[in-house]
């Protein structure tokens, strides 16, 4: 009885002093999902947020690249909690109307988004509005670059092309002159980024694919997408070309000193002159894309909140604040990712950082870079894109080795691509 | 009267083989062993800069390569991935011997009743368990998932233990029913006139004829589940649970990742697998055989 008494009394005891203590913030635990690129950086900008938002946990959890998109379906599909996660350009508009994820003015003010946005390249603005609305803030960016080796072409006295045709010329002159295939070219039609270095060179001569009520305009033998795959069929019949099929093998061939154009990733640029692996580092620049517009395809990765997160208050708040972390101002994450691993990004005002231009400038042409940014443009991606982008880059690839005509591949490309947009339109 | 082989033709057959499977072993082992901007130049002889345990150092401690630690040396090559190879290795580990452990505990005795005894449905559910593995696996990703976050088993070993175990169970209750019908009759009607209960017959005289071959299909569903990928990728969630056919996918399917970091990774993660093999490839062929054959 008496031990009883005791219990009871140091019972009350304990609730009426865990009743005076100061209210605290009740803890939010984020879910976080990325791809699995450089975990440790990631882990260690979390740790500072944590740091910095005393009361907000993040759990990390991470897919391979190739899986990502089919990954994070399943977990959002299931209600597996996820409120913060990687964006790609391609998948946000299927996402965004699927209800997957938030526009950020569910979250955050939105002067703030619009103070943030102005900051934004165009291309990459443009990856992550779908609808009229912001979805996210660029985790990286980057460009398509035409590539070409400057020793190769200062020893044969030519100068670096500015147009397709000059492309050509200087191709033609360094095969007389021993070189067997001078361009090297990514081929493979499994891979979105087949479709996307051609929009780039359509994009060099200031082709406009598609019409503000995306109907397709490349069909027209006049469209500069139509003249740019005519001039790769060209390109290849005449013995120009060689073909890789992936940029993983594109850097090891350009390192042979056997090639000397190159159309792919800028990030490509990088390894190409990295002096940790690459016997000819240094000899690699990048020039504007061949054309009359020197325009090229931008595109972004971001940050993005689901829609589960943007409706729960607490978790919502705490979304914001981790995104804004990552990606807004003084932009220290964006910045943390040129200088040490050298991703691209969509923050303009970090072109004019000194850290960022002597990390970037053992590499590239800092302000060459920073003006193909302002020039670059974004695809078009919608809901079906990626369903016609399947579709279309096999009739490409046939196109440009000769195996199918050019108005013939163009044609059908077109309409598939107008059977999508009106059975998309009927949903 | 059987001819003898030809020394020769069987010696470049054994060659051949050799090359296809052990040449790629050896190539890692030489990537792994030899930095970038040797294995990526023409030019240079593939031992000019001699031999350098960079890669393994790196995995093991975290420290850069050094060829990596150069000013102007961009480090996005290297994928921190590879930092998971040995906890993954521990975790494939432990995943494939518990789908071992329960496939055997499971299976045998399953294996056993569905060989020596009739009860209702025995002929359906026989035909369902061995159909199952029909089904593509890909159309159970999604019901699988569902299921285990609804048990809170996402991003746990024991989730992914147990879908490794269903998928194997169906190929070693095949495997093990074969050896035990053709067990001869008359062993198990003496159990019986001793009184031996049926598990007493299955403990006491199955199992022990069977060991050979119950270890041989536990050794099948342990390498089943060392190197299943999807529903690990899909369940293993975060770094914690995750098995080496994961971690090894992100580095290979990844184009940023140095070639010797790569072919580093890659030989760690080969070893444990070539000296399971090179122990007990043998107990498991003959295991089979004997399951398949013996009558």
């Amino acid at each position: 009885m008496k031990r009883r008494t005791v219990l009871a009394a140091a019972t009350l005891l304990a609730g009426s002093f865990m009743a005076a203590q100061p209210g605290q913030a009740q803890d939010v635990t984020l879910e976080f999902v990325v791809w699995n690129y450089s975990l440790e950086t990631i882990q260690d900008n979390i740790r500072q947020f944590e740091a910095e938002n005393p009361g907000i946990k993040v759990n990390l959890t991470d897919y391979t690249w190739p899986d990502y998109q089919d990954s994070l379906i399943l977990r959002i599909r299931g209600n597996t909690p996820t409120d913060v996660v990687y964006g790609g350009q391609d998948w946000l508009p299927a996402w965004g109307s699927a209800g997957f994820i938030a526009p950020l003015e569910d979250v955050a003010p939105k002067e703030e988004i619009e103070a943030l946005a102005a900051d934004v390249a165009g291309f990459a603005r443009t990856d992550v509005t779908y609808d009229g609305k912001i979805y996210g803030l660029p985790y990286y960016a980057d460009t398509i670059s035409f590539i070409y080796n400057k020793k190769i072409l200062a020893d044969a006295g030519i100068a670096v092309p500015t147009t397709w045709e000059e492309v050509t010329a200087a191709a033609e002159k360094l095969k007389a002159g021993g070189m067997d295939k001078p361009i090297v070219y990514e081929y493979n039609q499994e891979l979105p980024n087949f479709y996307d270095a051609f929009v780039a060179q359509a994009y060099g001569r200031g082709a406009e694919l598609f019409d503000a009520e995306l109907n397709p305009l490349f069909a027209d033998p006049g469209n500069g997408a139509y003249q740019q795959l005519a001039w790769l069929a060209d390109a290849w019949s005449k013995g120009l070309v060689q073909a890789e099929t992936h940029e993983s093998k594109i850097i090891p061939a350009m390192n042979t000193g056997q090639h000397a154009f190159t159309i792919v990733y800028t990030y490509v640029l990088a390894a190409l002159n990295n002096v940790a692996d690459q016997p000819r580092a240094g000899e690699f620049a990048l020039a504007p894309m061949p054309g009359a517009t020197h325009s090229t395809l931008g595109f972004a990765k971001s940050y993005v909140i689901t829609r589960q997160a943007a409706d729960d208050p607490e978790r919502a708040v705490a979304a914001w604040k981790l995104v804004n972390f990552m990606a807004g101002k003084p932009y220290t994450v964006a910045k943390r990712w040129a200088v040490e691993k050298g991703l691209g990004f969509g923050q303009l005002p970090l072109f004019q950082d000194q850290d960022v231009i002597e990390a970037w400038g053992k590499w590239a042409d800092v302000k060459e870079l920073g003006a193909q940014a302002e020039r670059a443009r974004a695809g078009t991606y919608t809901e079906f894109s990626s369903v016609w982008s399947a579709y279309f880059r096999p009739l490409l690839a046939k196109a440009m080795v000769g195996e199918a005509s050019v108005e013939q591949t163009m044609k059908d490309g077109a309409e598939r691509w107008n059977q999508l947009k009106e059975q998309f339109a009927s949903r | 009267m059987a001819g003898r082989a030809n020394p020769w033709t069987t010696g470049l057959f054994a060659a051949l083989i050799l090359l296809f499977t052990g040449g790629p072993v050896l190539l890692s082992l030489l990537g792994s062993l030899i930095p970038d901007r040797v294995l990526l130049d023409q030019g240079k002889s593939l031992f000019a800069e001699g031999l350098n345990f960079d890669g393994y150092r790196y995995v093991f401690t975290g420290e850069l390569p050094q060829a990596y630690q150069a000013e102007n040396a961009n480090r996005a090559m290297i994928s921190d991935a590879a930092r998971q190879v040995p906890a993954s290795l521990v975790n494939s580990g432990i995943i494939a011997l518990s789908a071992m452990v329960l496939n055997i505990l499971l299976g045998a005795p399953a294996a056993f009743l569905f060989a020596r005894y009739l009860f209702p449905g025995k002929k359906l559910s026989f035909l369902f368990l061995i159909l199952s593995p029909l089904v593509p696996a890909v159309a159970l990703v999604t019901p699988i998932y569902i299921m285990l976050q609804s048990m809170g088993l996402l991003g746990t070993r024991t989730g992914i233990i147990l879908v490794h175990t269903a998928r194997a169970l169906p190929f070693t209750v095949l495997i093990l029913s074969v050896f035990f019908r053709k067990m001869p009759a008359e062993l198990f009607e003496a159990a019986t006139l001793d009184h031996c209960s049926r598990f007493q017959a299955f403990w006491r005289i199955a199992l022990p004829l069977a060991l050979p071959s119950i270890g041989a299909t536990g050794l099948f569903a342990f390498m089943l589940s060392y190197s299943e990928y999807m529903f690990a990728m899909v369940l293993s969630g975060d770094a914690g649970a995750r098995p080496v056919s994961v971690v090894m996918a992100a580095l290979a399917r990844n184009t940023d990742v140095s070639w010797s970091l790569l072919n580093t990774a890659i030989f760690i993660a080969i070893v444990p697998t070539l000296v399971l093999v090179v122990l007990v490839w043998r107990f498991v062929v003959e295991g089979l055989l004997s399951g398949s054959v013996k009558g």
